[in-house]
């Protein structure tokens, strides 16, 4: 088995050529990622400002609660999280690969047709036309185009992937192959199962949360986790610590991590079975994560001070700590006794916020604030704007998540227990959601910081690529006809 | 780490083995649950949905009810939502066969709506469609301090040309919310759909997978429920 320090050290052979030609697709996908970012996190600073004002904006039926929280999920998922992913998927291929991006025009058309897609699918969730089922909300005919769209990058992916020069397969490239494969498959299924040809009855809720389940743990995971090995070893410049669990911990989650999804289920009409079979391989997915553990942890550790202080290596850092933490959260959350009393309650959502945000989010603009400065040959406009939005993601983050996992415990107690004394009756619905209200306005104040990062990334983000752009166009004076028009 | 072949039969192989797992087998099962004939009734159970409150389920599932809205009561001992009386019994995959859409939620922030029609019968005259009109219109005039939005866009604010509607909700409404003379307040056409679903949504048959932790009404008054439960 090669060194995993050659991950790092054989790219550098042609990076440069390499990291030029993914600038046009790198860049593309990226841009759409922050703009989505920005309008995603906008929808969520109005559902969270919802929950503690709830007559705000209530005349306006397309921002009715229902449908902002439906096309503000749908947004962050597939309109930042998949264009950041898919700019993270070309860069790392093609790096790993040492290939050239070839016809990166193309995909760039795809990602237009993707972005076109999500466009159409939001407006239309919030014109009434969404079908409810969570991770899947777009309309019916949105699908088909993503599916359309992503088959291309899928397939050009790969193809650069059997074009490899190295005959080293890196565990980022297992990372990335499985994410590419494992999309397609449970994402055209789940649409055949819940929106074409509905399945009846409870099989809905469980094709939904199989199919919510490896979206997150094996697409923006995989595309997560192999970032992740690839900037630690790249940005600390060392091998990654204990390399050879890696594939045990690959391989556990390849076997084990898809039964894993029904374990949200818990209390719900299903089959206790396969809800008890999903807790059981939670479970053994806590070996995944102490693997995760075991190689990022001492890797990123042992960084010299000055690589402490990047930016990039600040976003990874927070990205792994949220990882581990959230998934060891999702075990305990599935445990009947933690589920009877805070299933259905906020601490959900501060789980979906430290997996979404706090794992891949954060892990995304590391890998981002370290691509696009490399296939620009750019350093970034305004470097202040790039410690700003750390911090303002941080914090954000950190509020979001601390106050939903209050405001949910409150919740849960209020839901699912009786006071204390005899004869006592359940607490009013209304008392427990009034009880909780600061903490949903901390969540909305921790949305606008958060908004307010990602702003700061869009401008700097838009400015990078103007300047980019304005180097590589030819100038109006040196244009052939320019002169004969004037 | 270089047997490609591996990697790619592998992963074909994790995916297709959770697929049949956990979606094949529960097809074979709670997928071809079947309705169940009541001798005795001379009825098959659940019952399909009426028109009006199919067209209402479309209406629930567009404007996004189920983003604070469960529709799954939990046994009595897991939860207490038998003493919120959010039900007489716990659901059952049964129940859930005719559904076009399942839409049994996963936030709570506001209460279980799986057997709301049965709750709000008879509260509030004319069978709780009068309760839900209100509700909808305003809900800080049935549950001061809620933090459910109003619905109003599910109303029409309109000139009384001849008779006024039969269907007119302004006499239900105080004054403030009074509109000027000469005009009425009737529900639109998705807001009759949907209360029509609401007032629907009611499982009150005792299935025989339902039997060992039925919970009658009675008992669940009496706060004997779990303790039913468990015998």
């Amino acid at each position: 088995m090669a060194s995993p320090s050659s991950q790092t050290s054989s790219v550098g052979v042609e990076g440069a050529s390499v990291d030029a030609s993914v600038r046009l697709p790198g860049l593309y996908f990226a841009a759409a990622a922050a703009v989505w970012l920005v309008v995603g996190t906008a929808l969520s600073v109005i559902a969270a400002f919802k929950l503690h004002s709830p007559a705000f904006l209530a005349d306006c039926e397309w921002l009715t609660y229902g449908r902002v929280r439906a096309a503000e999920s749908a947004v962050l998922t597939y309109g930042w999280g998949f264009n950041a992913a898919f700019a993270i998927v070309i860069w790392l291929m093609a790096r790993l690969a040492q290939a050239e991006v070839r016809r990166p025009v193309t995909l760039v058309v795809s990602g237009v047709f993707w972005n076109l897609g999500v466009l159409l699918g939001s407006v239309g969730i919030l014109g009434g036309h969404g079908t409810a089922v969570e991770g899947l909300e777009f309309p019916a005919y949105v699908n088909v185009i993503l599916f359309a769209a992503y088959a291309w990058i899928a397939i050009w992916a790969l193809l650069t992937f059997r074009a490899r020069r190295s005959p080293h397969v890196f565990i980022s490239q297992w990372y990335l192959v499985l994410a590419l494969l494992w999309f397609p498959w449970v994402f055209s299924l789940a649409h055949l199962l819940l929106v074409v040809d509905p399945v009846k009855g409870v099989m809905q809720p469980l094709v939904q949360t199989w199919y919510a389940h490896s979206l997150f743990l094996f697409w923006f995971g995989g595309v997560g986790v192999a970032a992740l090995y690839y900037l630690a070893a790249k940005l600390t410049g060392r091998s990654i610590a204990h390399y050879h669990l890696s594939t045990l911990g690959f391989w556990l989650l390849v076997i084990f991590g898809a039964w894993a999804g029904p374990a949200r289920l818990v209390g719900a009409p299903v089959p206790a079975w396969v809800v008890s079979l999903g807790i059981a391989m939670s479970m053994v997915l806590l070996v995944v994560v102490c693997v995760w553990a075991f190689n990022l942890v001492p890797t990123l550790a042992r960084a010299a001070a000055v690589v402490r202080q990047e930016a990039s290596y600040r976003f990874v850092a927070v990205g792994v700590v949220a990882l581990l933490v959230a998934q060891v959260a999702s075990v305990l959350l599935s445990f009947r006794g933690v589920a009877e009393l805070l299933q259905f309650t906020f601490v959900q959502s501060a789980l979906t916020q430290l997996n979404h945000y706090g794992f891949f989010s954060m892990v995304a603009f590391g890998t981002l604030y370290v691509m696009v400065p490399r296939i620009t040959g750019r350093s970034w406009p305004v470097p202040s704007l790039v410690g700003f939005h750390f911090w303002s993601s941080l914090l954000g983050c950190l509020a979001s998540v601390v106050a939903l996992s209050i405001a949910g415990y409150k919740q849960g107690v209020g839901l699912n227990r009786l006071p204390m004394g005899d004869g006592a009756v359940p607490t009013p619905l209304i008392d427990v959601l009034q009880s909780i209200q600061p903490y949903l306005f901390t969540q909305t104040s921790a949305m606008v910081l958060l908004v307010a990062g990602h702003v700061a990334f869009l401008v700097n983000l838009g400015w990078m690529a103007a300047g980019c752009c304005s180097s590589c166009l030819p100038a109006p004076s040196s244009l052939p006809n320019a002169s004969k028009a004037a | 780490m270089n047997r490609i072949a591996l990697l790619f039969l592998g992963l074909f192989a994790a995916l297709a083995a959770s697929w049949t797992g956990v979606i094949l087998v529960n097809q074979g099962s709670v997928g071809r649950l079947a309705r169940v004939v009541d001798a005795n009734e001379g009825l098959a159970f659940p019952q399909p949905m009426p028109g009006l409150a199919e067209q209402g389920h479309l209406v629930y599932q567009d404007l996004g009810c189920a983003a604070c809205h469960t529709q799954q009561v939990r046994r009595p001992g897991f939860g207490i939502d038998d003493k919120r009386g959010w039900g007489d019994r716990h659901s059952v995959a049964r129940d859930y066969i005719l559904e076009p859409r399942v839409l049994i939620g996963s936030h709570r922030i506001g209460p279980d709506l799986r057997n709301v029609g049965q709750r709000k019968d008879g509260q509030e005259g004319r069978d709780g469609r009068e309760w839900h009109y209100r509700h909808l219109y305003d809900p800080q005039l049935t549950s001061p301090g809620s933090v459910m939005p109003s619905f109003r866009f599910l109303f029409e604010t309109r000139k009384i040309v001849g008779e006024p509607s039969p269907k007119a909700i302004q006499g239900l409404l105080p004054a403030s919310s009074q509109p000027p003379a000469g005009y009425e307040i009737v529900p639109t056409v998705r807001a009759e759909r949907l209360v029509s679903y609401l007032l629907s949504l009611k499982d009150s048959y005792a299935y025989p997978e339902a039997a060992n932790v039925y919970v009658a009404k009675s008992e669940t008054q009496g706060g004997a429920a779990a303790e039913g439960a468990k015998k």
